[in-house]
């Protein structure tokens, strides 16, 4: 495995190394895993039969994303945990064909998916995925969709999105973030087009800001 | 323009009968009303000029009526539209509209159809069309969303528009003059008449109204000029920032009630309605239900409720907001009372017109400062009002968003060819400079969601079919017709008592805000949350006090120009005798000026201060809320390169204020090149957040053109979904669209109406070649004082800033001794 890429976090779980990538992804390094949550493919197809009016091109910049995250991560396989398909798949979807080629370009890369609660349809992709599965165990991990705190070790999940809103002078945005506490650690997102849940203000643990170029810690609130 | 001859009622029968109608009354018509007629029954069309309670309902109502006993036909079809810009006041006219016809013994009927009419109405509306139909712009676009909208429109001999003023200067105007457009292509000889009041700019309003050139401005009686009364706000001992609620008022305020029958009390914001009716609801010498809140949050039974008991004049008092500032007639209301100043002259004259709304009664107002500066606004608005400078609505061009959905309603409502609707558009004052290119990017973004290049599949919305533009399918045209208006709402949570009675709308970020079990003020009564659902807040009464009373956004009224630049050339009179507000504003403008000097016409007066919190540098440019935060900002974003440091800033109607922690060493001299336009552009796209200002001005375009769905009934769903989704779809836009023709809209709108950033040049240089008066108080001025606090309203939490302010008052008072 290669130095791990620039910019990242590095954290250590009991000798696991984690790393959080500025992409919205996470790194195994050890085990060659690359994990991202949330991708809600096809939503705007979703947002674009309820009449509003979203460009196609985020997809691309999406799969562009993710080429780049596995190229710098020499991932050999990528996790998703849970939400991978917003809603219904059409074998004719543009998002789908896009998709299906970018798959297609990756034959050594495997793929597991936990299933999330937007997966309903997700078995129409199963072609194209090597396990679709509750869990997923990586080592002493275990990838979820929702991190519920049952498992013995350390648990990773998605499907809460969670931002943060960060204001300086009049200017405010809203970043996505890890948010890591008692053996859990949430995904930002990996979608573009997912919107996202404010973490409250008292919402403990360890907040990490997935910028453009780089994994910032935000200040503990508690 | 030729005067018309009066037409005589001797060789004129429907003319005799409608006089007669007058006579029976005990009135005879006006000249104007008679001017009126006879252009009526001569085909023109125009604008009246007249104040509320004229008689100018009857003045174009009644060349309708000659219209109708001159026919030997019977009503055939929808003849007459009467458009009205608030549906509050559709009821009303309707009553007014329908009185003479059954005197007159006409068979004809008149009816309304609003966003408020249920689907039966809509439906007996449909079958058997009313002789005339008053309704609004809205209403009317929906209606031209049809397919039979060409034969429902096919008999249609004239368009009255109520208030033309109210509509003018918006985008429900510029949708009203597109609907026009396509009833005047059914219908070439339709008649359409405006009724205004008074603005500065009246003969703009009526090329709008009627681009043909042909209009004819008919000018009512002069209005009775209206009495200005002022409520003595004692010795201005107080500094001008402090209770700005104005409730040290109540006492003479109740005094005034007291000495009259029904009684309006207007305020600026209806946060402020809701305190001052709870003030008053305190200490109410009369019956508990004899005093009432309307506001245009209330639940619409609410607020018919209390108009009802205004017209009957079972209220004795109804504290209200702009809600009630149009024409609805209540002839029992006899004081009219406005707290705080009225920001512009045609305000208060529209709001004193709500008093005596009678023919020939003068019209009265009772004006309540709240703060010593509102003194001053008072005392201008009373000169401005003596010289007739009043303010000017200037039109909107070139609106892109109601463009688009204007497309969408006339390819719901049966299609259309490019060539003919372009020039159809172009008949219209907002479009005539309309390009080819512009307007087929609205046509591309109807068809393909975006640019031809780039587009979008699965979005469906307008189809191209031999050459005819028509929506995609039935789904898409219905959906359309849910989104249709150009009015727009934040999120609004709907207010309802546990067992479902309804009581108004608040700010979704307003309950968002509260637990269950917090109380807060609103339609009147102290409430509690119990809980929140979907978008319904379930409250109950509660007897305990408030917490917390709403705010809604955009509810501060910035000064007119026209009253800005009354209030500066009387800082330069001498001592002004008329006017009464003098004596008490005198001490406080002496205190300005023995600290250090007033902002007088034709020079900057400029104070830098300090304070335990820092260096201040506060300038009266007196220009307007927009010019001012441009100003500031610009000036903050060259002290920061200047000296470093962070730098903050605050402005209200007359001056802004930049500052920081440390000492700074600026005098006269530097401050003149701060002030110097240089790259003003370039400065102010590095100070200002342009891609934020300009994302809050696309969320109201991506509605208004219909990018972002309005909830569709049995399809509720959360408005913050709803803005979740533009402001995703903005930067997605930026992000792989940057050309698209809504972004360069809502860009354009930020630099021209936003920022304005020619007149903000123009201003810079006018202010760097004025004399620069440089003072160095030792402590806050007068005029000073409300821009500190505002600057630390930004910056402070709520309990912290009331604190501070109160000490920093103290203080300051101590050392104007």
């Amino acid at each position: 495995m290669r130095a791990p890429p620039a910019h990242s976090l590095r954290l250590d779980w009991r000798g696991c190394e984690l790393l959080l990538l500025p992409g919205r992804a996470l790194c195994l390094p050890w085990a060659g895993a690359l994990l991202i949550a949330d991708w809600h493919l096809g939503k705007d197809d979703v947002l674009r039969r309820a009449g509003i009016a979203l460009p196609a091109g985020s997809l691309d910049a999406e799969l562009a994303r993710l080429d780049g995250l596995i190229e710098s991560t020499a991932a050999r396989e990528l996790v998703v945990l849970g939400d991978l398909v917003h809603g219904a798949v059409h074998g004719e979807a543009p998002w789908h064909q896009a998709f299906s080629r970018w798959r297609a370009r990756h034959p050594a890369l495997a793929l597991r998916v936990a299933r999330g609660n937007h997966d309903r349809h997700l078995d129409a992709l199963a072609a194209e995925i090597d396990e679709i599965a509750p869990a997923i165990t990586l080592g002493p991990i275990s990838a979820v969709h929702e991190v519920d705190g049952t498992a013995p070790g350390l648990q990773l999940g998605g499907h809460l999105h969670p931002v943060v809103r960060l204001q300086a002078g009049r200017q405010r945005e809203r970043v996505p973030v890890y948010w890591i506490r008692h053996g859990q650690v949430v995904l930002p997102a990996f979608g573009r087009l997912t919107g996202g849940w404010p973490l409250p203000a008292r919402a403990g643990g360890r907040v990490y800001a997935a910028l453009e170029g780089a994994v910032i810690p935000l200040p503990s609130a508690d | 323009m030729a005067v018309l001859p009066e037409a005589s009622p001797t060789d004129d029968p429907a003319l005799a009968a409608l006089e007669a109608f007058f006579a029976r009354r005990g009135w005879s018509p006006a000249p104007f009303q008679r001017q009126l007629w006879s252009a009526w029954r001569a085909g023109r069309s125009g604008l009246l000029h007249a104040p509320t309670g004229s008689g100018k309902t009857l003045a174009l109502w009644g060349g309708a009526l000659l219209d109708a006993l001159a026919s030997k036909a019977g009503q055939a079809g929808l003849r007459v539209l009467w458009i009205t810009p608030l549906r509050a006041l559709a009821a009303d006219t309707l009553a007014q509209l329908r009185a003479p016809l059954t005197e007159l013994g006409l068979g004809f009927s008149v009816e309304r159809r609003t966003a408020d009419s249920s689907a039966s109405e809509r439906r007996r509306l449909r079958e058997r069309p009313p002789w005339a139909l008053v309704t609004t712009p809205e209403s009317l676009s929906l209606l031209l969303s049809y397919p039979e909208s060409a034969e429902r429109f096919a008999a249609l001999d004239a368009v009255v528009v109520d208030e033309w003023h109210e509509l003018l200067g918006s985008r429900r105007g510029v949708q009203l003059e597109l609907c026009l457009a396509r009833l005047k292509r059914w219908r070439p000889a339709l008649k359409c008449w405006g009724i205004s009041a008074t603005l500065g700019n009246l003969a703009q309003a009526m090329a709008v109204l009627r681009p043909e050139g042909d209009g004819l401005l008919v000018e009512g009686p002069a209005a009775a000029p209206i009495i200005v009364r002022t409520i003595d706000p004692g010795p201005v001992g107080r500094l001008p920032w402090a209770g700005h609620l104005g409730l040290r008022a109540l006492p003479g305020v109740l005094a005034e009630l007291a000495g009259s029958g029904s009684s309006l009390v207007f305020t600026n914001t209806r946060a402020q309605a809701e305190l001052w009716h709870e003030a008053l609801a305190a200490v109410w010498p009369y019956p508990e239900q004899s005093l009432a809140l309307h506001h245009g949050s209330l639940d619409r039974q609410v607020r018919h409720a209390v108009e009802d008991g205004l017209r009957q004049g079972s209220l004795r008092c109804v504290v209200a907001t702009a809600s009630l500032d149009l024409g609805v007639d209540f002839p029992a209301v006899d004081r009219v009372v406005q707290i705080g100043s009225p920001k512009g002259v045609a305000r208060l004259l529209q709001r004193a017109g709500r008093s005596r709304h009678r023919p020939g009664a003068r019209p009265e107002i009772v004006l309540v400062p709240t703060h010593a500066l509102e003194l001053l606004e008072i005392a201008a608005a009373r000169r401005a009002l003596a010289t007739g400078a009043i303010e000017v609505r200037p039109p909107l061009r070139g609106c892109l968003d109601v463009l688009a959905q204007h497309l969408m309603t006339l390819a719901a409502g049966g299609g259309w060819r490019r060539e003919d609707v372009l020039a159809e558009l172009r008949s219209t004052h907002a479009y005539a400079a309309l390009d080819e290119a512009s307007f087929d990017r609205v046509i591309e973004l109807l068809r393909h969601g975006g640019a031809a290049l780039a587009r979008y599949p699965d979005y469906q919305r307008l189809a191209l079919r031999e050459g005819l533009h028509e929506a995609h399918d039935r789904r898409t045209a219905e959906r359309h017709r849910w989104s249709i208006g150009t009015i727009v709402a934040d999120g609004q949570v709907a207010v309802r008592y546990l067992k479902g009675a309804p009581l108004g709308h608040v700010e979704e970020r307003f309950i968002a805000r509260l637990k269950p079990g917090d109380r807060f003020r609103f339609a009147g009564r102290t409430l509690e949350l119990v809980r929140v659902r979907e978008m319904v807040a379930q409250v109950r009464r509660s007897s305990g006090t408030a917490q917390e009373t709403p705010r809604w956004m955009g509810g501060r009224m910035p000064l007119s120009s026209e009253l800005a630049g009354a209030m500066r050339s009387l800082l330069a009179e001498e001592t002004p005798q008329d006017l009464p507000e003098w004596p008490r504003l005198a001490p406080l403008l002496a205190q300005q000026g023995r600290l250090s000097g007033l902002p007088l016409p034709g020079r900057l007066l400029a104070e830098a201060i300090h304070t335990r919190d820092g260096q201040h540098l506060v300038i009266h440019p007196y220009a307007g809320r927009p010019l001012h935060e441009g100003l500031a900002a610009v000036l903050a974003t060259r002290l920061a390169r200047r000296f470093g440091g962070t730098w903050t800033f605050a402005i209200n109607d007359y001056g802004l204020i930049v500052g920081r922690h440390r000492r700074y060493p600026l005098d006269a001299a530097s401050l003149r090149e701060l002030l110097a336009p240089g790259e003003l552009a370039a400065d102010i796209a590095a100070s200002l957040n342009l891609a934020e200002l300009a994302r809050r001005q696309f969320r109201e375009i991506a509605r208004i053109a219909g990018l972002t769905p309005a909830g569709a009934p049995g399809r509720r769903r959360s408005l913050k979904h709803l803005q979740a989704s533009s402001s995703l779809l903005f930067e997605v836009l930026r992000e792989h669209e940057p050309g698209h023709v809504l972004l360069e809209q809502a860009e354009r709108e930020v630099r021209e109406q936003i920022l304005d950033l020619p007149r903000l040049e123009a201003l810079l240089g006018r202010l760097c070649a004025q004399p620069i008066e440089w003072h160095c108080p030792p402590t806050l001025t007068p005029l000073a004082f409300p821009l500190w606090a505002e600057k630390l309203r930004g910056q402070a939490g709520h309990e912290d800033f009331e604190t501070r302010v109160r000490e920093m008052a103290a203080r300051v008072e101590a050392q104007w001794r």
